[in-house]
């Protein structure tokens, strides 16, 4: 290194005090992951909406009679709707979040494993519950099966991510998703919908605030 | 201030530093990633990110995306450790733990 260069380049950009150099070190530090999750709230947000208004929808099917009632065609129609829509946005805002990063091999195998057991893991639930359909599990059963058994599934997947990612959030929200999804069964049909839309939106909802305030703690950078 | 390694003891330069520091060992990003993420113009991080590359503490690799040219940036082992005893200079100097 040319040290005249570095002399040069201390006059137009002069070193802080050892104090302030430690902050400035600490403050970036702390602001990169928090730039990083800036886009994370609305992956959120979108599940809590799928979550509310999907489960909403299949609690309407006939948690409101006799005043009203929502066809069960449309309240599956929405409910698949919603869940794919919250599906393409995470996929759309984790894109653009992992945007010019290359992981190294390491993170990148973790990053596939997870996919796949993720993958895997809901292909296996609904596996699972053909199996017992086909041993005599029937309508009203499947209702409360499927539900609580998707619950299960992604509230293991979401703190499994927090283990691997350091995420504190995703571990508190899986342990949030995992308490609604072993709850809503003892409301019984058709409440259970009503509950897994109100308190597991709210998990959501809650999640994409706090993560929220989080990414906006970063400075205006 | 002898202590402090005069590459790495310049507010801009510390900043890329510390960014880069945050990234796992391997990950690498991008050159518009890292100018939006650091928000500074093009050529003053050009002109850092020049310096620390001629010290070794920056690799660079250069690489297409389809037909685009693409630039990853990675802080090297060297530049890791430099980091890491620049820290510990400056910890030392404020008598921090």
């Amino acid at each position: 290194m040319n040290a005249n260069k570095l002399d040069d380049d201390a006059a137009l950009d002069p070193p802080l005090d050892p104090a302030a150099m430690l902050a400035l070190m600490q403050r970036e530090q702390r602001e990169m992951p928090r730039r990083m999750a800036r886009q994370i709230p609305w992956i959120l947000l979108a599940w809590g909406i799928a979550w509310f208004v999907g489960f909403g929808m299949l609690w309407l099917i006939d948690g409101a009679r006799p005043m009203f009632s929502v066809p069960l065609v449309v309240s599956v129609a929405v409910f698949i709707g919603v869940q794919i829509g919250a599906v393409v946005v995470s996929a759309i805002i984790g894109a653009r979040s992992g945007r010019g990063i290359k992981s190294s091999p390491a993170a990148a195998f973790t990053g596939t494993v997870y996919g796949v057991t993720a993958s895997a893991a809901f292909f296996s639930m609904w596996v699972f519950a053909a199996g017992l359909q086909a041993n005599g599990m029937d309508k009203d059963l499947q209702t409360i099966f499927f539900p609580t058994a998707m619950g299960i599934v992604i509230a293991i997947l979401y703190s499994i991510a927090g283990a691997i990612w350091h995420a504190i959030p995703a571990i508190v929200m899986g342990a949030g998703i995992l308490v609604v999804s072993l709850i809503a069964p003892f409301f019984g049909y058709p409440n259970h919908y009503l509950f897994l839309a109100l308190a597991g939106g709210a998990v959501f909802f809650a999640g994409a605030i706090s993560v929220g305030i989080y990414a906006r703690g970063s400075s205006a950078r | 201030m002898d202590e402090l390694d005069p590459v790495i003891h310049a507010q801009a330069r510390l900043r890329i530093v510390s960014a880069l520091a945050t990234l796992d060992p391997g990950e690498s990003i991008t050159f518009p990633r890292l100018l939006e993420l650091l928000d500074m113009t093009a050529g003053n991080l050009s002109t850092h990110l020049r310096k620390l590359e001629d010290a070794e503490y920056v690799s660079v690799t250069k690489t297409h995306q389809g037909r685009t040219p693409v630039t990853y940036l990675e802080l090297s082992k060297l530049g890791r450790r430099a980091f890491e005893d620049y820290t510990d200079a400056l910890r030392a100097l404020l008598g921090a733990p």
